[in-house]
């Protein structure tokens, strides 16, 4: 069981818009394994971010469940679920998302100071992860003046501060050219193979796909 | 966190400083405000505390004015009704006082252009006044003839000193001598100038007048049945006790107070009005943030926290402005007072309680207005406001 950081059975998420069903996630049976690499496919609409977030836990299904780590997450209170978002799940943004008014240091560092990490292990942490991530020079810079490519290397830094389980990546490289997009690929290849760490990736990008070691494509709501 | 406060504060920085000086200029009227009231406070208690008498009889017409040493009005009644008084059952002296204006200039400020003259006994001065301590010189004695005893600011305004003899033009030719300066007892005692009572009362041909008896009783418990009896015994005089004085003083003083406090909420509630709505601004400005925050694992309460500490800032920074601006408004409204109204004796005052009232003031306009803006944030969907743009 352990082996499985999620496993999600009949998982669906229903929205009427216009008085119009829209079955986003329907009957999904997906199971991602320690150390496994998946990207997921699919046209605009076809339920990929919506699954991401169901798995990441900041959206709540219709009907289904989600395991994390074996979990069922809908039997866990809201402060149980921010705090395993914060310990347990690491969001990469398409638009990066960082704080405009902290550095990169402090952006990776935020994380932490919210898992209650003492400062000095913070700092040692998140510039031990600006350097492996390729910005060594960059830390005490602010998002805006750092490019794309330097942008979402701090947000994948950020999003490994508390050495979650699981990378939950929606478009990351949709921002970026695609010569950087393929730098930023392989950033999560390594991620995935020397930290270990579990990473599942929304992607357009084939090329952006191909480094994962498990295809899925989404269609209308399910995995086909 | 204060720190990501402090630091999303800097971000719109035209706007975070427009905040804080429109709540500033509120906290400002309000500090300024507030020290008018609490100066006339403080001026009357120490006036009505540890005076003597515990009656005062006066002419009829003058009878609603709560504090007939200050000016003169003209208005007299016969000096005989010191022994009708004396003859009442609980009464145990009788003070007689002749007041005058005394006119140095044409204009009406007080100190400058005129003063309070009282004429008094010397006994007035030893047993109704025991607080009045002289600086230079002495007190009123038997046998002074044209002599003066001043208050501080009397004798600051006119430059006196224990020697100095005021223009004999003014005083129809009789050159008054000042004998003793007063030490400031920071109250009406201040502004005003003692003479013999025989001298004042010849000098204005008043010889068997008087505009103000001051009366002590016996039994205190009695102070109120002996009033009526003098005011039912002696036609056109009205007997007032020290107690009706200080309550008609204490409605004109709440009178003010309620007005001050009815401006000074109208100046919080705009205060409030300012923060929230730059409040409301700001965090539907950073909704994809919030959003993010959320994801990342940061909790509702924190996020709540953090968006009142960014209003409380606000408000704390303001509030100190304020303090301060309300201090120079004051200085400002004291001068203003002197030079236009001619009511030296009101000082405005700001003291360390009006501060701190300022202060909490401030405090509570930032936590109020932080309140509505964070449970709103701390509410928000965050797949929405991930996709918020």
């Amino acid at each position: 069981m352990n082996d499985r950081v999620i496993e999600t059975s009949h998982l669906s998420k229903v929205y009427f818009m216009g008085g119009e069903e829209i079955r986003a996630v329907d009957d999904v049976d997906l199971a991602i394994a320690r150390g496994e690499f998946v990207s997921i496919m699919g046209p605009s609409g076809s339920g990929k971010t919506t699954l991401l977030n169901l798995i990441g836990c900041i959206d709540h299904p219709t009907s289904g469940t989600v395991l994390f780590e074996g979990q069922d997450v809908s039997q866990l209170k809201e402060s149980q679920l921010d705090q395993l978002r914060l310990r347990k799940v690491g969001f990469v943004f398409q638009g990066f998302n960082l704080m405009p008014v902290l550095t990169a240091l402090e952006n990776v560092m935020f994380p932490m100071e919210m898992a209650g990490v003492a400062k000095k292990e913070q700092l040692r942490r998140a510039t031990e992860l600006l350097s492996w991530v390729g910005l060594p020079k960059r830390m005490n810079h602010k998002p805006r003046e750092l490019s794309a490519g330097e942008n979402q290397r701090v947000g994948i830094a950020r999003a490994l501060a508390n050495n979650p389980a699981i990378l939950l990546a929606d478009e990351p490289t949709g921002n970026v050219d695609s010569k950087t997009a393929q730098e930023i690929a392989l950033l999560f290849k390594q991620v995935n193979s020397e930290h270990g760490t579990s990473v599942m990736l929304v992607t357009h990008n084939p090329g952006v796909a191909e480094v994962a070691t498990r295809s899925i494509e989404m269609r209308d709501g399910r995995l086909v | 966190m204060i720190k990501l406060a402090l630091r999303n504060l800097t971000r719109r920085r035209t706007r975070t400083i427009l905040t804080i000086l429109g709540v500033a200029i509120a906290i400002t009227f309000t500090v300024g405000l507030l020290s008018i009231t609490e100066g006339f406070i403080s001026s009357f208690e120490q006036s009505t505390e540890e005076r003597g008498e515990d009656i005062f009889v006066l002419p009829e017409e003058v009878a609603g004015h709560p504090m007939p040493m200050m000016e003169s009005y003209g208005a007299r009644f016969p000096e005989e009704y010191v022994g009708d008084i004396q003859s009442i059952d609980n009464v145990k002296a009788v003070y007689p006082v002749y007041t005058q204006t005394l006119y140095f200039g044409t204009g009406g400020k007080p100190m400058e252009d005129y003063i309070g003259l009282n004429g008094v006994t010397p006994a007035f001065l030893t047993e109704l006044r025991p607080f009045l301590e002289v600086e230079h010189g002495r007190l009123l004695e038997e046998g002074d003839e044209y002599k003066l005893v001043v208050g501080s600011a009397v004798a600051e305004a006119q430059g006196l000193e224990v020697g100095s003899t005021l223009p004999p033009e003014l005083t129809k030719g009789q050159g008054f001598e000042v004998v003793g300066i007063l030490k400031s007892s920071g109250g009406f005692d201040d502004f005003l100038a003692y003479a013999p009572i025989e001298t004042l009362q010849g000098l204005y041909g008043d010889q068997d007048k008087l505009t103000i008896a001051a009366v002590t009783v016996k039994d205190l418990d009695k102070t109120e049945e002996t009033a009526r009896e003098i005011t039912e015994a002696l036609p056109n005089v009205a007997a007032r006790t020290m107690e009706e004085l200080v309550s008609m003083m204490s409605d004109f003083l709440s009178m003010a107070r309620a007005m001050h406090f009815s401006i000074a909420s109208i100046a919080l509630l705009i205060g409030v009005l300012f923060i929230l709505s730059t409040m409301l601004m700001t965090v539907s400005e950073r909704m994809k943030e919030i959003g993010t925050m959320r994801a990342i694992g940061v909790s509702r309460r924190t996020l709540f926290r953090l968006i009142v500490t960014e209003s409380l800032i606000t408000g704390l920074i303001a509030g100190a402005l304020g303090c301060l601006g309300g201090f120079g408004l004051s200085k400002l409204i004291s001068y203003a007072i002197a030079e236009f109204a001619g009511v030296a004796f009101l000082q405005t005052m700001v003291s360390p309680r009006i501060f701190a009232a300022g202060l909490l003031i401030a405090l509570l306009i930032g936590a109020l207005a932080g309140l509505y803006p964070a449970w709103r944030i701390s509410k928000v969907n965050i797949v929405e406001a991930l996709r918020y743009e």
